[in-house]
């Protein structure tokens, strides 16, 4: 019998509401994240993929907010699904919310740049995290900073604990990070594009980092990413977003040996790749994302889509449904077709 | 850090023997010299000085001499803190100021003082809930600081005082007060007529200060480390504290600097139409009488202790933001 | 099944339904991408709503400067110790009883005040003086050289200077209205030419400073960092005591601009240096340096332009810090002097409290003042935003 999930997202619809009209950055997306698994999320940007971590965490700014939806969130191994906590019912501000945050479900994210504050020593602001959610004085949290800070194999941890953001290189800033996001011991460490801004070296080695932690604390991993070579080498379940919809959503070898979905298949075919034949011009996805307040009706994808039915891809949207074994795709081509439609 | 204080020593040293120059400037200003207003005074009230008696006067106060000699002594008399006489009182320049120099820079510090206390709150709390009534109730408060000047805004308080309560405010003590010694009776009198010069001096102040703390807490608030500290399980209220509005801080501390002789200069003219009994109506007195010793010794001591009060606020910026301290920027 | 991709020329070949919207889109950018930085910046200040209004606030005032003469119904100069402080008299445009158009003002009657034995004039409503709208009135010259001698308003018999105070009289009996007239035109000008003086100072310094760096940088520097911590209204006090009394107006006039350029210059010559500062190390400067050009040439076609908005609204944020100087100034008596007039000479009738507690339409002077400011403060910004949105 599978584990209860993680977390378990159902139907979440996070809607923006600025002056000039309403973003469904996050419009009726489904998925489970195992427990001690990695999973990637898989899209271009501005499909809602940082913005369902967000979700998660309780963290959306205004003028953005949780229309519908549920995020299970079942902490507890041998619990129970009905015995999990629905997030998005919980006062984002509240103290329930807040000892998960941060303490149970980490974020470490893009910018290792301004991630930090540019005030406060690197140590303290380890140190402050540890404080939160763990009953250790002060000192004892600073040996664990600088334990963490050895941990994620900055070297000289226990000078660098003492220093301020600016004096560390881009690559040992995110593994500072990182270190905040672990010395809680989270069960589930959500990483939003942590090696974009990195060169391609200190990407390996971040991405080694966060492996070698998840053997060892069996956290689950939510790996958030635009970078498809990233995923196949660190995910173990695969979900792809468009336009705040999930299109596809499978175990990793199932997406990159079979992708269902046009969308999938598309983004597999632009990578290019050493075997592919040589002079061949570079298949890409024609048109571009529609703008926010533009979109579609329909299945979101149809004005780019190779396989577009005109009569059911713009009037009707496509539900999940299965495609594989484990695998669901959001595509008419695969059933799903409501009576009536198409010519 | 030693080189920033250093930096900055020398700055105010520059600017003081700046101060001095244009302060002597403004003394040798008006044509004729200190003899010939001490002629034309003492013709006024009736009485005649003889040639002699003139050019024995030019050759004591050594106004036979270059410019450049008459600076350096006026400049080494002034260090030893004789300042010359004051022509309409008859008495040294010193006793005429009297305290009205201390009591200028108190004006001007507790204005100082009520912007930072006023403007920081008021700021976090416009950016924090943009577009709420409590942001456009300050907003327009800080256009009426930016819209009437000083000496307008002194002007409307006392009439509206005067029609409106039949009170006569103004002054900054009660009559018992005015000339009495210095006591802890007389300070706390001074202190509970404070407030009304302060916040007139400082409104303009205010409402600026507000905005740049405003402005500045938008820009901070958008940034990733304020995500970080969210995502840690802060509670908002202690997240926006403790980060942005710590960073926030930052560029609006090194404003200090320049508040000091704004708020000093607008002192004048708002303590001529309140009354108060302050260095700008002895100023102007001074400047219409063509008393120069006087006036120009006003200036210079305004001058100076400005650049004394710019030079701790500095040291007040070296400590809030650690990049100076650690690398001297 | 073969999965052909379509690369980006294959559109046109097959039939598919390209969103609408997303041509529109395209033609919007588009346009956007081709029009002149100032449509642009034009586009982007005419969303600025309360700078718009702005705007004509401050062409509605630069007007009255043009048309100051005709405005004023009675010569400001003409005094009567008699009617002095006298209350406005609004202009009733109906007559109450039968309803006609019919401009009037309440008539004023000589009474001897018992007390004190003097002449004074009250309003008494029962008497109603017609006034006639573009009546003839003193002469002026408009524009300077076109004789003329037609004001807004004025009065079919007697005279303007005798009959109408629509906002009451000073202490002399000199009519408020006109003399409001005339003072907005020299506080409006001296500004404007104080703004000029300030700019051209302001883009030397700081431009030198700013384009050659080095020593030369520092010392503009510090030479700023000196005036801006001293504070200087005690210094400008003194430089304004010292014009001699007996100086014509015009002297005084331009003294006292020279004066408040003084005073306004470190302000601009900051945003100048500021600009060439950061344009100095753009790519595109080097690259004008390597095809040629000489120097002048750099800074006036190649650098110039880009931060000319940005100096347009920094110069337009500095106006009514001179308006303000000239009046500041005035009002203490050490700037402009009777028979000038201006906002600041105006309102130093209104120093003693008590008498503007009974008088207190001498503080009348005070609203165009507020309200200048005010605009020139919107308008700035609204230029500002639109150079620069991201500053």
């Amino acid at each position: 019998m599978a584990d209860v999930p993680l977390i378990s997202i159902r139907n979440l619809r996070t809607y923006f509401y600025p002056d000039e009209g309403i973003v469904k950055a996050v419009d009726g997306a489904s998925f489970d994240i195992s427990r001690g698994k990695t999973i990637g999320i898989v899209g271009e940007s501005g499909c809602g993929k940082s913005v369902t971590a967000r979700s998660i965490l309780r963290i959306v700014e205004r003028p953005g907010r949780i229309d519908e939806g549920q995020i299970f969130w079942q902490p507890d191994a041998g619990g129970t699904e009905s015995g999990a906590i629905d997030l998005a019912k919980l006062p984002a501000d509240g103290r329930q919310m807040r000892e998960i945050r941060g303490g149970k479900i980490s974020l470490v994210f893009q910018e290792p740049m301004t991630s930090f504050s540019p005030v406060h020593t690197v140590g303290d602001q380890i140190i402050e995290a540890i404080q939160l959610h763990m009953p250790l004085n002060k000192k004892a949290a600073k040996d664990r900073a600088v334990q963490m800070l050895r941990l994620v194999g900055i070297p000289r941890a226990e000078q660098r604990v003492d220093e301020y953001a600016y004096q560390l290189s881009g690559g040992l800033r995110q593994r500072a990070m990182i270190a905040m996001a672990i010395s809680t011991d989270p069960i589930l460490l959500i990483a939003d594009e942590p090696t974009t801004a990195l060169d391609v070296t200190t990407q390996a080695q971040i991405l080694d980092l966060l492996r070698d932690l998840q053997n060892q604390n069996h956290m689950g991993i939510m790996l958030i990413t635009h970078d498809l070579g990233v995923i196949a080498e660190m995910a173990d379940e695969v979900v792809v977003m468009y336009l705040g919809r999930v299109v596809e959503k499978g175990p990793v070898d199932d997406i990159f040996y079979n992708p269902k979905h046009p969308y999938t298949r598309a983004l597999l075919k632009s990578i290019p790749s050493v075997n592919a034949t040589p002079r061949m011009k570079l298949p890409t996805i024609s048109g571009s994302i529609p703008h926010p307040y533009n979109r579609p009706k329909g299945c979101p994808f149809y004005p780019r889509c190779p396989e577009f039915m005109p009569g059911t891809c713009d009037v009707h949207e496509p539900e999940l449904i299965h495609v594989g074994d484990r695998q669901d795709a959001a595509c008419f081509l695969y059933g799903g077709v409501p009576a009536g439609a198409g010519r | 850090m030693i080189g920033y204080l250093i930096k900055r020593l020398i700055l105010a040293l520059f600017t003081i023997v700046a101060i001095s120059i244009l302060s002597f400037a403004i003394i040798q200003l008006p044509p004729g010299d200190y003899v010939d207003a001490y002629i034309a005074q003492m013709s006024a009230s009736g009485s005649a000085v003889s040639q002699q008696e003139a050019e024995n006067l030019r050759i004591q106060y050594g106004l036979d001499q270059p410019i450049y000699v008459q600076y350096l002594k006026w400049v080494t008399l002034a260090a030893r803190g004789n300042f010359g006489m004051a022509m309409e009182w008859g008495r040294p320049v010193t006793e005429v100021i009297g305290d009205r120099l201390a009591l200028t820079m108190i004006v001007a510090i507790a204005s100082v003082i009520l912007t930072w206390a006023l403007a920081l709150p008021i700021g976090i709390y416009s950016a924090m809930r943009q577009y709420s009534i409590g942001d456009y109730v300050f907003t327009f408060v800080g256009f009426i600081g930016l819209a009437v000047p000083g000496f307008l805004l002194a002007l409307l308080v006392l009439y509206f005082g005067f029609t409106l309560f039949d009170a006569n405010i103004g002054g900054l003590f009660s009559p018992q007060y005015l000339d009495a010694p210095w006591s802890m009776a007389k300070f706390y009198d001074l202190l509970g007529h404070l407030p009304i010069p302060a916040i007139i001096l400082g409104l303009a102040g205010t409402g600026q200060a507000v905005r740049i703390m405003r402005a500045n807490l938008l820009d901070e608030l958008r940034k990733p480390y304020v995500v970080t500290a969210r995502a840690k399980g802060l509670s908002e209220t202690r997240a926006i504290l403790k980060y942005p509005v710590r960073v926030a801080l930052n560029p609006f501390a090194s404003t200090i600097g320049y508040t000091l002789p704004y708020v000093v200069s607008g002192s004048i003219i708002v303590s001529l139409v309140l009354s108060l009994p302050t260095v700008g109506p002895l100023l102007l007195k001074a400047l219409i009488a063509q008393d120069m010793f006087l006036a120009g010794t006003i200036v210079l001591l305004l001058g100076i202790l400005t650049v004394i009060g710019t030079f701790l606020s500095d040291l007040l910026l070296m400590w809030i933001d650690p990049r100076i301290r650690l690398e001297g920027l | 099944m073969a999965q052909t991709l379509r690369g980006p020329d294959d559109a046109a070949e097959t039939a598919i339904p390209v969103d609408a919207a997303v041509i529109a889109t395209n033609v919007a950018e588009e346009r956007v991408s081709v029009a002149s930085q100032w449509q642009l910046m034009w586009w982007r200040f005419r969303k600025h709503k309360l700078a718009m209004l702005a705007a004509v606030i401050v062409m509605l005032f630069y007007g009255m400067v043009l048309f100051a003469d005709f405005l004023a119904y009675a010569d400001p100069e003409s005094s009567d110790a008699q009617r002095g402080l006298i209350a406005p008299q609004p202009v009733v445009w109906f007559d109450p009883d039968t309803g006609a158009f019919f401009p009037h003002v309440p008539g004023l009657v000589g009474k001897r005040n018992p007390t004190t034995f003097k002449r004074e004039y009250v309003i008494d409503p029962e008497v109603k003086v017609p006034v006639k709208l573009f009546a003839e009135g003193f002469e002026y010259k408009f524009l300077g050289f076109i004789p003329a001698n037609r004001h807004l308003l004025g009065v079919t018999e007697g005279s303007a200077e005798q009959s109408i105070f629509v906002m009451g009289t000073d202490i002399q009996g000199r009519d408020m209205w006109s003399r409001l007239m005339y003072g907005t035109r020299i506080s409006l000008t001296i500004g404007l030419v104080g703004v000029s003086l300030s700019l051209v100072l302001g883009i030397v310094l700081g431009g030198v400073s700013g384009y050659f760096g080095g020593w030369i940088d520092t010392v503009v520097q510090r030479l700023i960092e000196i005036l801006r911590s001293i504070p200087t209204i005690p210094l400008w006090m003194g430089l304004a005591a010292a014009v001699p009394q007996d100086w014509s107006v015009l002297q005084v006039y331009f003294s006292i601009t020279i004066i408040i350029s003084l005073i306004g210059w470190t302000e601009l010559a900051r945003v100048v240096r500021g600009r060439f500062l950061s344009l100095r190390q753009e790519d595109f400067v080097m690259a004008a340096e390597l095809s040629g050009c000489n120097q002048a040439r750099i800074i006036f076609v190649h650098m110039v332009p880009l931060f000319l908005s940005h100096i347009i609204a920094a110069t337009t944020l500095a106006l009514p810090f001179m308006i303000v100087s000239e009046t500041s100034l005035s009002y203490l008596g050490l700037g402009l002097r009777p028979p000038a007039i201006s906002w600041g000479v105006l309102l130093q009738q209104a120093q003693n409290v008590q008498t503007v507690a009974l008088s207190p339409w001498l503080l009348l002077p005070a609203v165009p003042v507020i309200i200048v400011i005010l605009a020139f403060n919107f308008l700035g910004d609204g230029l500002r935003d639109a150079a620069d949105p991201y500053n």
